[in-house]
């Protein structure tokens, strides 16, 4: 089953702010057995958070984002038919909520799924794989392991590899509760075929750009038709320099206004810390091995700066869909589910991330590993601390570690309420129990047996 | 690029001044700011910097956050330190970071532990710790004796306590290390400092491995990344110093306490033959696997059948081309954890480049008795390990260690096991896995062998930074929380 995401952003009353923070940060705080709701009895639902983003300004906004098996449509309406008092409790504060027809769930649902904008850019590390499937095959490894721990006399040990695995397969196999494990299942087509799709879609452009090419400068074409490969080449090469010197336009601009900031980045850092803004984000971090992370930054003004974000947050995802698919985006192996999202009207990008680790460790996967693409997205956005001075859209920015960490705590929103399915398990270790299900039962050689066994 | 400038960087990070058998610690509380200020001032003067070779005797002091808004920096300079060290290793998220929970929890450490609201009479805060080294112990007394004597003329300071390290080489001696109480050679690696001149004898896969940018340990030099670590700074016109921080770095202390009874009777049990006989050898190959080392330092990557104490020094060791499951040094073993070296990630060369970005350079010392008797119980003397560390980046580099990699139950795509010899153990006991062909043992029943007695983060300034100490003016600032500034946070955009 393909998992999904939607992102619902409702404004809230401002008189109301307060009110709906407290509420929200009383799930939260005890998100397990708040009388409010129960996010565990929700089926198909990975992760799910929200947090309201208030100024003194402008509307505050409420954002209600999930990770789901299946499409949001139906889980909404699970959510509705099961938690209808909880939704009221807290959409009672939002502007435009129909008050009036909130007894009829068809009414409410349509209100939810008329602000749900969905995310630019959603990545999964195990697509395919449903919080049962994560779940179950959990269980099974404890199992598996418990065997073996049991097995401590019985020189388990000192059986070739072949029989320790034929042990334990039988054992599984005596064990009613596990009659699923028998099965193995297959991965997602894109997830087997992801790099094959994409090279077919790039076949085309690829052999029409050769295709002008040739045109363009073979003596065997006629006149007309070099003219006509020319104007094209001219036009595209054209197009892309012009971009190319905005974007160093754009860039250099930016190091000019960075360098009359003031106070300059590292006062107002300092300024902030003070504060007891960073207590309200650290004070829920690593309490379970995973954590989440809520980022809102302003998009830079100018329309070639919304174009480039859109582009770079159209290919991450593409990406995202086709080749890091398989527990990994760019290098970082600690995120289940990430994504980010323009909010309507184009004014604030926001990232919202659920991964293994520190925050601390995070950003440095960040940094060490996916600065390029973090670049590519975040340089079109800015704060009071701003994004470090970038090159060419990739180079540079978060490598400059200080400053793109400053920025990136700087520009975190508190999750008021957070709910994980499975906190305690990382990427790594739902991939290791995938594997262990896999080829419980498939028949291996020697070599494949040694490499299972090292799985337990 | 310049060069270390060592005549202004404490001598401590250069050197742990393996010469000077004898070390005191004195925790100070400032009691007047102003005589404080002028025996700083004094102080600057006799403070061992990086360049002068070891003689009979060696100084060096550091500073928590209160003793230095105590000393009279202002909130807005105190802004300018990093958040770890503003908030303290005992604020309740670092706590977590740190697992510092349970018996670890700081309202029990001696000293350190933050001042609940209403408690009387409130304990006394660390402002000042003072490093005193001497070559024997004579000298010690003298050296101790002037010390104490001056920095409570007029009335400046007070000792609240003073930590007294066993004096070197510590329990017993293998080789040139020390051997900690659990009875392991300890201190074998340690980074070398760019531009500490230390780093001339090494070359080719050595060097990569150990030798690490200054700015990683000093402020004011390119840190891994090729850029400067933000430095603190003085703001305050008049005084004002863009260069306040530079030379100086974080020195981390964690007193440890080790329940040398409990381990030794840990490893008995785990043992014990089919008829409950201790098995000595079986004893010692668990220790081994726990730590990563045999007890001479002698590497299990190199080494896993048994000791082999020629190999006691050896560091020039990788865990991805001969170990690369764990099958000799176990993933979940001590060494393996705290330094990982070219073990994480599918890339050795990358893998090591990053692990390299969280080294720190330790300056621990034992204190306590030997244990004799271990397997006969505990004498009721205290003994440990008076852990420091040297880093520019607490948050990166210190606690990244405990956190990420030390106390981290899924390190190395494990699931549930910290620390052998560190981690705050749950209850019932942690487990540790020993992995191996063709299939892995797993230990269970490990208690916490470890218990956190006290600890602070302290700023060691550069000597001028010292001198700048020296000149601020006034009282400190009664009125602390009024006077602090509370700037608008820029707003978060709308939709």
């Amino acid at each position: 089953m393909r998992q999904s995401a939607f992102t619902i952003l409702t404004h809230v009353k401002a008189e109301d702010v307060a009110d709906l923070e407290c509420l929200l940060t009383d799930i939260g705080d005890d998100i397990d057995e708040n009388p409010h709701l129960r996010f565990a009895d929700l089926d198909n639902l990975h992760y799910a958070s929200l947090f309201v983003v208030a100024d003194g300004t402008r509307d505050p906004y409420l954002v209600f984002e999930g990770t789901i098996d299946g499409r949001p449509h139906e889980f909404l309406d699970m959510l509705l038919e099961r938690a209808p008092a909880a939704v009221d409790k807290i959409y009672r504060h939002c502007v435009d909520y129909p008050v009036a027809g909130a007894q009829d769930r068809g009414v409410v649902l349509d209100y939810l799924e008329a602000h749900d904008i969905g995310a630019n850019t959603f990545y999964v590390a195990w697509p395919g794989w449903t919080v049962d499937d994560i779940r179950k095959e959990q269980e099974l490894r404890d199992h598996i392991e418990k065997f073996i721990d049991d097995q401590k006399d019985a020189d388990l040990r000192h059986q070739p590899p072949q029989t320790i695995r034929q042990r334990i397969a039988d054992h599984v196999r005596g064990e009613p509760t596990t009659t699923w494990a028998r099965t193995a299942r297959s991965r997602p087509f894109l997830v087997k075929n992801g790099k094959t799709v994409l090279r077919l879609g790039l076949a085309p452009p690829a052999f029409g750009f050769l295709w002008v090419l040739k045109a363009a400068f073979s003596g065997a074409s006629t006149r007309r038709r070099r003219f006509l490969a020319r104007a094209i080449l001219v036009s595209v090469l054209g197009f892309a320099g012009g971009a190319v010197r905005q974007l160093r336009k754009e860039e250099t601009d930016d190091e000019r206004r960075d360098r009359e900031r003031a106070p300059d980045w590292q006062t107002t850092y300092a300024r902030w810390t003070e504060e007891e803004e960073l207590l309200g984000i650290v004070r829920r971090e690593d309490v379970k091995v995973q954590n989440h992370m809520v980022s809102v930054t302003r998009i830079k003004d100018g329309r070639f700066r919304l174009l480039t974000l859109r582009l770079v947050l159209w290919v991450v995802n593409l990406i995202a869909r086709l080749t890091a698919n398989k527990g990994s985006l760019g290098g970082i192996s600690s995120i289940h589910f990430a994504r980010w999202v323009i909010t309507p009207g184009d004014k604030s990008l926001i990232f919202m991330s659920n991964f293994d680790g520190s925050w601390e460790s995070y950003l440095n996967d960040f940094i060490d590993l996916a600065a390029r693409g973090l670049t590519a997205v975040w340089t079109n956005t800015d704060n009071a601390v701003g994004f470090p001075r970038t090159k060419w859209l990739v180079t540079e920015g978060a490598r400059d570690e200080a400053r793109f960490k400053a920025y990136a705590r700087f520009s975190m929103v508190p999750t008021h309420t957070w709910y994980s399915a499975y906190p305690d398990l990382t990427v790594s270790n739902i991939d290791n129990n995938m594997r262990i299900r896999q080829d419980l039962f498939a028949s291996l050689d020697p070599a494949a047996t040694e490499a299972w066994l090292r799985r337990l | 690029m310049s060069a270390l400038e060592r005549h202004d960087v404490q001598g401590f990070v250069v050197s742990g001044y393996g010469k000077m058998r004898e070390a005191r610690y004195l925790l100070l509380g400032v009691r007047d700011p102003r005589e404080a200020r002028r025996w700083i001032g004094e102080l600057a003067g006799q403070v061992t910097a990086s360049d002068r070779a070891e003689e009979r005797r060696c100084v060096n002091v550091a500073f928590t956050c209160e003793g230095l808004a105590t000393l009279g920096l202002d909130r807005a300079e105190i802004s300018t330190f990093p958040p770890p060290f503003q908030e303290g290793m005992t604020a309740e998220h670092r706590q977590r970071i740190l697992g510092d929970t349970g018996a670890n929890h700081p309202e029990y450490w001696l000293w350190g532990r933050p001042v609940k609201s209403g408690e009387k009479p409130p304990p006394s805060q660390v402002h000042v710790l003072l490093l005193l080294f001497a070559r024997d112990e004579d000298t010690m007394a003298e050296v101790e004796g002037v010390h104490t004597q001056s920095l409570a003329a007029g009335g400046a300071l007070e000792v609240i306590r003073s930590l007294k390290p066993e004096p070197l080489p510590g329990r017993q001696s293998v080789g040139k290390f020390g051997v900690e109480h659990f009875g392991f050679a300890d201190g074998m690696s340690q980074p070398v400092v760019k531009g500490s001149g230390q780093e001339d004898k090494l070359g080719g896969d050595d060097a990569r491995r150990t030798v690490i940018e200054a700015g990683e340990f000093v402020l004011g030099y390119p840190n891994g990344y090729g850029k400067l670590t933000p430095w603190p700074r003085l703001t305050v016109p008049g005084r004002a110093d863009e260069s306040f921080g530079r030379n100086g770095t974080y020195l981390v202390v964690r007193h440890l306490a080790q329940d040398v009874a409990a381990f030794c009777r840990f490893l008995d049990n785990s043992t014990k033959g089919p008829n409950g006989e201790s098995d000595q050898e079986q004893a010692e190959w668990l220790a081994a696997k726990l730590v990563g080392r045999w007890r001479s330092g002698a590497p299990l990557v190199r080494s896993h059948h048994r000791d082999d104490p020629d190999l006691g020094s050896d560091n020039s060791f990788g865990f991805a081309a001969v170990d690369p499951y764990g099958e000799r040094c176990p993933l979940g073993a001590h060494i393996r954890r705290s330094n990982p070296r070219d073990s994480l990630g599918s890339d050795p060369y990358k893998a090591l480049e990053l692990a390299n970005l969280h080294r720190l350079v330790r300056r621990g010392r034992v204190y306590g008795s030997e244990l004799k008797n271990p397997l006969d119980g505990d004498d009721g003397h205290e003994r440990g390990l008076l852990f420091m560390c040297v880093n520019a980046n607490i948050e990166r580099q210190f606690e990244f260690v405990q956190h990420t990699w030390c106390n981290n139950p899924k390190f190395a795509g494990l699931y549930d096991e910290q620390d052998p010899l560190l981690a705050n153990q749950p209850e019932g006991g942690g487990s540790f896995t020993v992995q191996d062909a063709p299939i892995r043992e797993r230990v269970g029943g490990l208690s916490s062998f470890v218990t956190v007695r006290g600890g602070a983060y302290f700023f060691l300034p550069g000597v001028r930074a010292l001198r700048l100490l020296a000149a601020l003016e006034g009282e400190r600032a009664r009125a602390d929380g009024a006077a602090r500034r509370v700037p608008k946070r820029e707003t978060k955009a709308a939709p």
